[in-house]
């Protein structure tokens, strides 16, 4: 498995460019299995495909806030990207053997996720569909898309995320939080900080990384964007950054 | 007429935002939320189908749009009922099926 270290930042239109881009170069047969570890910078929201922008985020505060937002092209809910305290993975692989049933696809890959919190000290659960938990609140979200048979699945880790401009940028219906036995978003999320005071990021990146390895039983090579992710990327960003993309619910 | 409702499962919600013309037709209607469905478009090409639907049987059929799709934190079933029962609230309301 291909793996992609790419945690200077780019902003949330060329992240989701090169997911994208990763996809399509996969079902391609341009590039192997890869596993990208990547922020965002400045810090971003992301919304899923079927979500509508107004009922997801609090647009006014966003934009007040200097905070970009676009919808990705998988589904589930409205993500906060803080640049300083979250890292998100990406992964594209052909959806066969244990990755074929999409729900135990989530299990499978999440369970990296899982892996690398238990490994530096947190007692991490998966909760289907798509979560990963830490005493019962989120620190963890996932979204997988599959074209052709191969599968994008990227997710976000929650290591020091400020989670009071994450509950004034997100938007969660009553109904939801009711149903999570919340108040607020605030009470439903959970950081690596929080829990354990500290967090050696490093550490993290290198538990996430054999997480991935284990799960896949997939011996790792590290690599970096090649200039056809690049250009393929390139193409597709003005796609993220449009006002017909972004609010088309 | 214009009206809307949420459905839970699994902890996702789905919003259906419906507007509802003469004859109780529907003219319009977005199936929102924080779900998963593969394939994703198979989501847009029934709210097509549901256009233009005033009875049951119409919606049953736009709903086959979804019988090869995996739809993950939404109850087809209900999502069905839903919408059926938007059309059936609008001609107890208007009987003579106008708005």
């Amino acid at each position: 498995m291909r793996v992609i270290l790419d945690l200077e930042g780019r902003d949330v239109y060329w992240q989701m460019a090169i997911d994208e881009a990763l996809l399509h170069l996969r079902i391609n047969g341009r590039v192997d299995n890869t596993l990208r570890l990547y922020r965002f910078k400045p810090s971003a929201v992301t919304i899923g495909y079927f979500q509508r922008i107004r009922d997801s985020v609090n647009i006014d505060y966003l934009n007040a806030s200097g905070i970009d937002y676009t919808r990705r092209i998988t589904g589930g809910g409205s993500v906060y990207h803080d640049s300083g305290g979250e890292i998100t993975y990406s992964i594209v692989l052909p959806a066969e053997g244990a990755l074929v049933d999409i729900l135990e696809s989530y299990r499978v890959l999440c369970g990296a996720l899982v892996y690398a919190l238990r490994k530096i000290g947190l007692q991490a659960e998966f909760v289907p569909i798509n979560d990963v938990v830490v005493y019962g609140r989120k620190i963890s979200g996932s979204a997988q898309t599959r074209r052709l048979g191969y599968i994008l699945q990227h997710g976000t880790l929650m290591y020091a995320t400020d989670l009071d401009t994450l509950e004034k940028a997100l938007v969660a219906p009553r109904e939801k939080l009711m149903s999570k036995g919340v108040r607020s978003i605030r009470e439903r999320v959970v950081t690596i900080k929080e829990v354990l005071g500290s967090v050696d990021v490093d550490q993290l990146v290198k538990s996430l990384i054999e997480g991935f390895s284990r799960a896949l039983n997939a011996e790792v090579y590290y690599d970096e964007l090649s200039s056809e992710e690049i250009r393929v990327a390139s193409e597709i960003v003005s796609k993220y950054r449009s006002h017909e993309w972004i609010y088309r619910r | 007429m214009k009206q809307e409702s949420i459905i839970l499962r699994y902890g996702k919600t789905v919003k259906v935002d419906i507007v509802i013309g003469d004859e109780c037709r529907i003219i319009d209607i977005t199936i929102s939320g924080d779900f998963f469905a593969y394939p994703e478009d198979s989501i847009e090409r029934l709210e097509s189908r549901l256009k233009g639907c005033k009875d049951e049987l119409c919606v049953e059929e736009a709903f086959r749009e979804l019988s090869s799709s995996v739809v993950l934190g939404v109850n087809v079933v209900d999502l069905k009922n839903k919408i059926m029962g938007f059309i059936k609230n609008c001609r107890s309301m208007y009987p003579g099926g106008g708005i």
